[in-house]
């Protein structure tokens, strides 16, 4: 087998006391579309923050592409090839919805120690922006600012800005969490071709997305890694059963 | 383009653009036909002043640093220019020729000397205090210009609290710095040539980076960009060019003292920025003319114009949402 794209070790957190985290175990293959998923504060979003370098580890290490980045900040981890959409939209407000994209296409090609060029009329940048706002569908608000977007172009421009890096990881933290079902099922369908291009770890409630795209699925309860596998064996799992029952989530 | 968009300039934008800068030009010899020379030199303070609080602009409109210790930047190109004239003065430089015409000192010496000295202090300070955020920010900026003041005011050989009278203005190849008129276009031009850089800087790569800063550096980070960089370098610039304007502050009174970098200074500047527009090309410009001519007239009739000036201000800000330059050329900056 050959090695893992990203692997997190005996990864745990705490915060003011309260384990947020602990023991995590979790590899990623290259190539594989896997899920993270749990009851709500079970951690998913803080495993997120680990391996993006927002929230440092209290212990364990993270590889990745086989270097350790445990104590790189954000910007290195960037650069080396991962990309994440937020739970909560992180936006730019006054930014509009191409230069966002632009401004992560921007961070994905060379320095931005450029002071003269207008990077508005710069094709190097628009482009390829104007490109995944096209495939993210959002080409008629291209030139609309963020703070006026509806829920669920933020989270549609989100993973554009994400794609927008060309990250090797793509990392999505809830990406269809509110969403209506047709935007949900574009969503699903865009993941899916994204499937085929990158490596993903997908952090989603929505259960029958979930278990039709991934690959394996690790169970996350209360901070604790509870299972890991095909999704055939997740959903014959004891242990997962018993920690969704009554939960928000049915499988 | 004006705002830190991408969008192009309207034309309610460029009509106000070219309007001022007009206004400007036509200035000197208007105010010499109507027998109003005497405002001159206020205009051209106003003008410095521009360049000052353009440069906070840089930093506090479109990086969303709010430093409240810019005067020092101000106070150490003043001082640049000061003891340099002072040294060349005591040390038999001023000579007869010397006094006869042209200062001692070079311009082409001292200014950028001002400008290198106040970049050089915005890099050692903003390594510290762009680690802090918000009111930790502006304590430490704040702190950072309070002990450059208190600097001054030791410097006794220099003047001490009450600062130092200059022998002329300092000498220009080609150009009579003493003429009133010439000095007021040069500051016009190098306010003109800041604009023109700070236009290019926003929207260019650079400064996209700069504005993401303000809106969310976090984002910024996950998305790539070692934003500290990037934030430390605007500072160092901003600095420089209100080393800048500190320097021709100098030469323009003739004088340097404390004063010039007394927090209130600082205060001044910010509320220029306020009032005119943050994160605006021309929004500085018009709130440092609107100040000093206010400030000028209400000290006319009265000792207390403070006392009128201050709800002026705040009634200025809260009714003219972003400030008077987004309201006169139509349109609110969103934020
Ligand atoms: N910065 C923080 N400070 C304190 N507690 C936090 C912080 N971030 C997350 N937590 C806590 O960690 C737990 C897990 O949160 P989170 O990772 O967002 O869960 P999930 O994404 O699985 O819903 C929650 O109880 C939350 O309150
Ligand atoms: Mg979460």
């Amino acid at each position: 087998m050959s090695r893992p794209l990203l692997q997190l070790a005996d990864v745990g957190r705490s915060f003011s006391g309260l384990q947020v985290c602990r023991d995590i175990g979790l590899v990623l293959a290259a190539g594989e579309l896997h899920a993270l998923i749990g009851p709500n504060g079970a951690g998913k979003s803080t495993v997120l923050d680990m391996i993006t370098g927002l929230t440092a580890v209290d212990r364990g290490r993270i590889l990745f592409k086989g270097c350790d980045v445990t104590r790189m900040p954000p910007y290195a981890r960037a650069r080396l090839g991962m990309a994440r959409s937020f739970q909560a939209s992180a936006l730019l407000d006054s930014f509009t919805v191409q230069e966002h994209v632009a401004l992560a296409v921007q961070a994905g090609r060379g320095s931005s120690y450029r002071f003269w060029r207008r990077s508005g009329s710069d094709p190097e940048l628009q482009e390829p922006a104007a490109e995944i706002v096209a495939r993210v569908g959002l080409a008629d608000r291209a030139g609309v600012r963020a703070a006026t977007l509806a829920h669920g172009e933020r989270r549609l421009l989100e993973i554009a800005m994400a794609l927008a890096t060309r990250p090797d990881l793509l990392l999505l933290d809830e990406p269809m969490a509110g969403l209506g079902p047709v935007s949900c099922r574009r969503l699903a369908g865009m993941v899916r071709e994204l499937k085929a291009e990158r490596t993903i770890l997908l952090v989603e409630h929505d259960m029958e997305t979930v278990f039709a795209l991934a690959d394996r699925i690790t169970v996350l309860v209360q901070g604790r890694v509870v299972a890991t596998g095909r999704p055939e064996a997740i959903r014959s799992n004891r242990r997962v059963q018993e920690a969704y029952l009554g939960g928000p989530c049915s499988l | 383009m004006t705002r830190a968009t991408v969008t192009a300039p309207g034309w309610p934008v460029l009509l106000f653009a070219g309007c001022g800068i007009l206004f400007l030009l036509v200035l000197p010899p208007v105010l010499e036909l109507s027998g109003h020379q005497y405002l001159l030199s206020l205009a051209t303070r106003a003008l410095i002043y521009a360049l000052a609080a353009s440069s906070l602009n840089l930093i506090l409109g479109y990086g969303g640093m709010v430093s409240l210790g810019h005067a020092a930047f101000m106070g150490i190109g003043a001082y640049v220019v000061g003891i340099l004239s002072h040294q060349a003065a005591g040390s038999g430089l001023l000579s007869p020729a010397a006094v006869q015409g042209a200062g001692p000192v070079s311009a082409l010496m001292a200014w950028p000397a001002a400008v290198a000295l106040a970049m050089l202090f915005a890099l050692v300070t903003g390594v510290v205090s762009l680690r802090t955020r918000g009111m930790h920010f502006i304590m430490i900026t704040l702190a950072f210009a309070q002990m450059v003041y208190f600097f001054f005011i030791s410097l006794e050989s220099y003047g001490g609290s009450d600062g130092m009278v200059l022998a002329s203005r300092d000498r220009l190849p080609g150009i009579d710095l003493g003429d009133d008129r010439v000095f007021y276009y040069l500051c016009l031009g190098l306010l003109l040539l800041f604009l023109a850089f700070v236009h290019r800087l926003v929207n260019a790569r650079f400064g996209r980076v700069l504005v993401g800063c303000r809106e969310n550096e976090k984002r910024l980070q996950v998305l790539g960009f070692a934003t500290f960089g990037y934030r430390l370098l605007a500072y160092c610039l901003a600095g420089g060019a209100a080393g800048l304007a500190g320097a021709l502050l100098a030469e323009q009174g003739g004088y340097v003292s404390p004063a010039m970098l007394h927090w209130t200074r600082s205060g001044e500047l910010m509320v220029m920025v306020l009032l005119g527009g943050t994160g605006t090309l021309a929004g500085p410009v018009l709130g440092a003319f609107v100040l000093l001519f206010l400030e000028e007239y209400l000290a006319l009739y009265t000792e207390h114009w403070m006392v009128i000036l201050g709800p002026v201000l705040v009634l200025a800000v809260l009714f003219a949402r972003g400030g008077l330059y987004p309201m006169l050329a139509g349109h609110g900056r969103e934020r």
